[in-house]
């Protein structure tokens, strides 16, 4: 796959406890939060990431890496997919609970 | 309480489901298995992984919940999920936000109540979808209920249509004038018909079949192959047509794999021809419906003792309506909408919706719902539903 340029990669998976949306951090953990994530450059970077998401199969499901961008330290995801995955709208929002 | 009762095989399949998923989930938690094992294993118990959580969803045979089940579903809800639930165009109830350790659990409260997932995902037959208003259409010839439950029981764990080609839909109607089922957007639409028999003095019933309809990417009007069936074939003729597309269907996209794409491919007269040929040879197999066997089924469907009302005369309070509505418009304009006409003189089917201003369209309050006395209809404690939400399930 041929890298675009001035983009860099993260992994990403689903929890799977959960479900919930997580990225691969650089300690080597896992976040819900994608700008705790790691981004790296290279396709090898990529690899050698995705290598060590996949040996995590107790933590995640099915982890894979997308593009992103970096600017003013802040991960912005190319894909209107990825963004929604990230930001919502329908992740975080909790609808109100009639019992309430 | 006219709705299909477990018998003792039927209990222990669903109580067994829930313990068998209780193991594999604890396999898959442990990392004994991997995502790509348990995955399919997931699916048979109707657990999606989604875009932001799990989905788990349940299967109504033909959208008919007991109150028990209802509260059931509710419970479910509170305890394992965020409160609510979405009753989806289907038939079926989805929860959005559970955790993939509870399910099992989910699974054996479930089956208390004669309820399970199974089917209600991967590539095999589907919840069985029926007129919202069976049994109490006045406009319909006969309660599809009856072969809706026959249906579910063929294909239920039928072992040569687990892995089709894709997903399979059925609806059934009774109504020939309104088709309330949307059985032209099904991969198998069933219409109760009557034929005039060759002496030209009995009515004679069966079914007017169509095949291949259905929404989502690729929207196609179904196709009617057969005008009339015969009451006994109908499990053969479907089983041959489920066939046809098991074997024919395209495998290599799933986005060309629906039955509706090979009526299309084939055209409708040679589709017709393979089942036809395919009937043939089954039609007086061990399939053939007998009347004993329709009448065990149906009698889990006998209306509930209506009371008697004088022709012009409807239940109590009914007379206020007529004073009401020239006062009240917004209460006039719910009634010309909600309230319709019922099989039974004196009575109405009437139309609620669970939406309120704090909650989505068609996204249940469960926790209203256990305390809405309005859902416990006059129908022994049975609740069913219309839903206009497109989902697709």
């Amino acid at each position: 796959m041929a890298k675009r340029t001035g983009t860099h990669y993260v992994i990403s998976a689903q929890l799977l406890e959960t479900g919930a949306s997580a990225y691969l951090t650089a300690e080597g953990g896992w976040s819900t939060n994608l700008q705790q994530a790691a981004t790296v450059v290279t396709d090898a970077q990529r690899d050698e990431l995705l290598a060590r998401a996949l040996k995590q199969e107790r933590i995640v499901c099915d982890p894979y890496f997308f593009d992103v961008r970096v600017e003013h330290n802040t991960i912005d995801p190319l894909s209107a997919r990825e963004r929604i995955r990230a930001f919502g709208p329908t992740t975080r929002v909790r609808r109100p609970d009639a019992s309430q | 309480m006219n709705q299909y009762q477990y018998d003792a095989y039927d209990q222990k399949i669903v109580e067994e489901r829930a313990r068998q998923f209780a193991g594999q989930v604890a396999r898959r938690v442990s990392g004994e298995t991997t995502e790509n094992e348990f995955k399919p294993v997931r699916l048979q118990n109707g657990l999606y992984m989604q875009l932001h959580a799990y989905m788990f969803r349940i299967a109504v045979p033909y959208g008919i919940l007991a109150s028990r089940q209802l509260r059931k579903l509710a419970h479910i809800a509170r305890a394992y999920d965020r409160g609510y639930g979405h009753l989806t165009t289907r038939q079926n109830v989805q929860f959005n936000w559970p955790k993939l350790e509870d399910i099992p659990q989910a699974l054996e409260h479930l089956a208390e109540v004669q309820m399970h997932a199974v089917q209600t995902s991967g590539n095999c037959i589907r919840n069985i979808t029926s007129d919202p208003f069976a049994g109490v259409a006045p406009d319909e010839l006969e309660d599809p209920r009856p072969y809706c439950e026959i249906l579910r029981q063929w294909s239920t764990f039928h072992p040569e249509f687990a892995f089709l080609p894709r997903k399979f839909k059925i609806a059934v109607t009774g109504t020939p004038g309104h088709d309330r089922a949307a059985i032209r957007y099904h991969d198998i639409g069933v219409r109760i018909v009557n034929r005039v028999s060759a002496d030209g003095e009995a009515a004679e019933r069966g079914f007017e079949i169509w095949v291949g309809g259905g929404l989502g990417r690729t929207p196609v009007i179904g196709k009617p192959i057969r005008g009339f069936l015969e009451y006994e074939h109908l499990l053969s003729y479907l089983e041959s047509i489920l066939r046809v597309y098991n074997l024919y269907g395209r495998r290599d996209n799933k986005f060309k794999a629906r039955i509706k794409i090979l009526v299309n491919e084939l055209g409708t007269e040679q589709f017709r021809q393979a089942v036809e040929a395919e009937f043939a040879l089954v039609k007086d197999s061990a399939l053939r419906l007998t009347r004993a066997e329709y009448d065990r089924v149906a009698q889990y469907f006998q209306p509930p003792p209506y009371e008697t009302f004088e022709a012009s005369a409807g239940p109590p309070g009914a007379g206020l309506l007529g004073a009401e509505l020239g006062k009240d418009r917004a209460y006039a304009r719910w009634l010309k909408q909600n309230v319709l006409p019922h099989k039974v003189p004196g009575y109405r089917v009437v139309v609620l919706t669970r939406s309120t201003r704090t909650t989505p369209r068609a996204i249940s309050a469960t926790h209203s719902l256990t305390r809405s006395p309005t859902w416990r209809t006059s129908t022994a404690s049975v609740a069913r539903w219309s839903c206009t939400r497109r989902t697709s399930c």
